[in-house]
């Protein structure tokens, strides 16, 4: 990490660190919560919508937890999707364009994997409408780990420990693209972050976030409109839209081709987004700040911009505010690495 | 973690502008879920052909919503499309396994679009908007007076609805609901039913009904 980047990263957590105990409520106490209780709110997994409404077992969800480390998933076995989502980088890989298993830099910037349970469509441009469309996309793209489906399932069937995994989970120890992609979505659907400052704000605590991060909340909800496209309890409304970026990539369009979708990326959600840098999809802004600067002159290229996109007028204060506010919506969260299944043979597969 | 307080309520339940009598019969449901309810139900007599009234229209969009779960109305009918938002919207179908597709194009706020309804009876419509994929709603094209719009939004097991002003000769109940497996029986004058309500071979919950 530069310095100028750990000086933000401190100064943008600072936002989650206790205020000094007060001697009399602040007097804009009340209004903040008021704020706080009419827009926000911490995460509830009723919400969640599993497939056939049914939740995985931990069988499965442990079964995913291993897909998802284990580098044979890709062809050449030197990434698995913790390479590029990486717990220790906020479950992206901190660099702007992560290169993928054969070297070669992908087009977009990896994001961030937090709160997924509750996401309706997935990827930068929306082209996938499930966690498990999702999950196998990576695996098989050229760009990324690069390995065939039918080759990753005769990679796992060779492996003993997998087929006891598998049979554990679902019943029988069959592996399939199906079960594959289930239990690495199962996998994803538990990485919740509902424990940030700002929760145990919402849950009551006064001092669980810091007067700035208040007046960021306020600016969030007003002045700066962000809450227009990161509303919700996960800070975002799954909406897609241009905001200016100066950028080549068509985005949304390619999946749906009409003219205000040309350039437009999906809202991504704010929790533990301070760990995920650099941000938007092209990973061209590195810090949270620059973020806020970027949207206060209202975008860079405003060719087909969202309406929603205009300059803020922030001051220096609102500035620092906001970056506040957004620090008070991160909490670490540890995901253990799980034990991989041994290798009980080498196989060479050769791709056809 | 917040609890999230829902509302049970009861949209539209119409039908009693063509109440005549008052010996006309009544059909009274409730639906019980074990776990997650679905986002919308549509029951109706499909055995009456007088005509559906479009109800809950138009369909209109704010706060990213739009303004009813389901609309109804029958072949012809159009329906409008408003935007009362302060933001870009946009209202498409694409049912590839009707062949039923439109899109209206964008909404800017204040302006408002119309599409007919030009499929098959019986058939309901998702529509959604393309730049808030969260959004959606749906359109039914009946052609039944007798029908009942509910809106599942709570954390009561229980919601009721009932159908009044039946002609005893109308006796076809069916129950749609998305992603479930719909109902269709026959219920007379004095029956009471409990339909176990499906998807994917699973039981979801109950439909408990009678008629007097």
């Amino acid at each position: 990490m530069t310095p100028k980047r750990f000086l933000l990263t401190l100064f943008a957590l600072s936002g989650a660190l206790h205020s000094p105990p007060l001697p009399v409520l602040f007097a804009g106490d009340q209004g903040y919560r008021e704020i706080a209780e009419k827009h926000f709110s911490v995460p509830d997994t009723f919400d969640i919508e599993y497939p056939d409404d049914l939740e995985p077992s931990e069988e499965v969800v442990e079964l995913g937890s291993m897909l998802f480390f284990d580098n044979r998933l890709s062809f050449n076995e030197s990434q698995s999707c913790a390479t590029c989502h990486n717990p220790d980088h906020g479950l992206s890989d901190g660099i702007r364009f992560s290169l993928g298993a054969t070297g070669k830099p992908v087009e977009r910037n990896t994001p961030h994997l937090y709160n997924l349970a509750w996401n309706q469509v997935f990827f930068w441009d929306g082209r996938a409408a499930s966690l498990e469309e999702q999950a196998l996309a990576p695996i098989e793209a050229e760009a990324e780990m690069n390995m065939p489906i039918d080759i990753l399932v005769d990679r796992l069937k060779s492996i003993s420990g997998y087929r006891e995994v598998f049979e554990k989970a679902y019943g029988d120890d069959s592996i399939t693209p199906d079960r594959i992609a289930a239990a690495l979505a199962s996998f994803q659907r538990e990485i919740i972050v509902d424990n940030t400052p700002f929760d145990s704000y919402l849950n009551g605590n006064d001092n669980a976030i810091s007067l700035a991060a208040k007046r960021g909340m306020a600016l969030f909800v007003d002045k700066a409109a962000c809450i227009k496209c990161h509303d919700g309890a996960n800070f975002t409304d799954n909406s897609f839209h241009n905001i200016g970026l100066k950028s080549e990539d068509i985005g949304r369009k390619a999946i749906v081709d009409i003219p205000i979708l040309n350039k437009a990326f999906k809202v991504p959600g704010l929790r533990n987004i301070l760990f995920s840098a650099p941000y938007m999809h092209d990973g061209s802004i590195g810090t949270l700040e620059e973020v806020v600067r970027f949207y206060n002159r209202g975008g860079d290229d405003t060719e087909n911009i969202s309406s929603l996109i205009k300059p803020l007028h922030l001051n220096e204060d609102e500035i620092r505010d906001l970056v506040a506010f957004l620090g008070a919506i991160n909490k670490p969260l540890e995901i253990p690495r799980p034990n991989l299944p041994e290798p009980n043979s080498i196989k060479f597969v050769t791709k056809k | 973690m917040n609890t999230i307080k829902l509302k049970t309520f009861v949209v539209a339940v119409f039908a009693s502008w063509i109440t005549p009598l008052l010996s006309a019969g009544e059909i009274s449901g409730t639906f019980v879920f074990e776990s997650r309810k679905p986002f919308v139900a549509l029951v109706y007599l499909a055995d009456d052909k007088s005509g559906a009234k479009e109800i809950c229209g138009p369909l209109d969009q704010k706060n990213k919503e739009f303004s009813s779960r389901l609309i109804i109305g029958r072949e012809g009918s159009e329906i409008n499309f408003k935007n009362s938002d302060e933001m870009n919207h946009n209202i498409f179908a694409n049912d590839t396994r009707k062949g039923i597709q439109f899109d209206v194009g964008l909404l800017s706020p204040g302006s408002e679009s119309n599409a007919t309804i030009n499929w098959e009876e019986g058939h309901v419509v998702r529509v959604g908007c393309k730049i808030h994929p969260k959004m959606r709603s749906y359109i039914a094209n009946i052609n039944s007076s007798y029908a009942a719009i509910i809106e599942f939004d709570s954390e009561d097991p229980e919601t009721t609805f009932t159908i009044s002003g039946l002609p005893d000769d109308v006796k076809e109940i069916v129950v749609w609901f998305p992603r479930m497996e719909n109902l269709s029986f026959v219920l007379s004058k004095g029956d009471s039913k409990n339909m176990d309500i499906i998807r994917n071979d699973r039981k979801y919950g109950e439909l408990i009904i009678s008629r007097i």
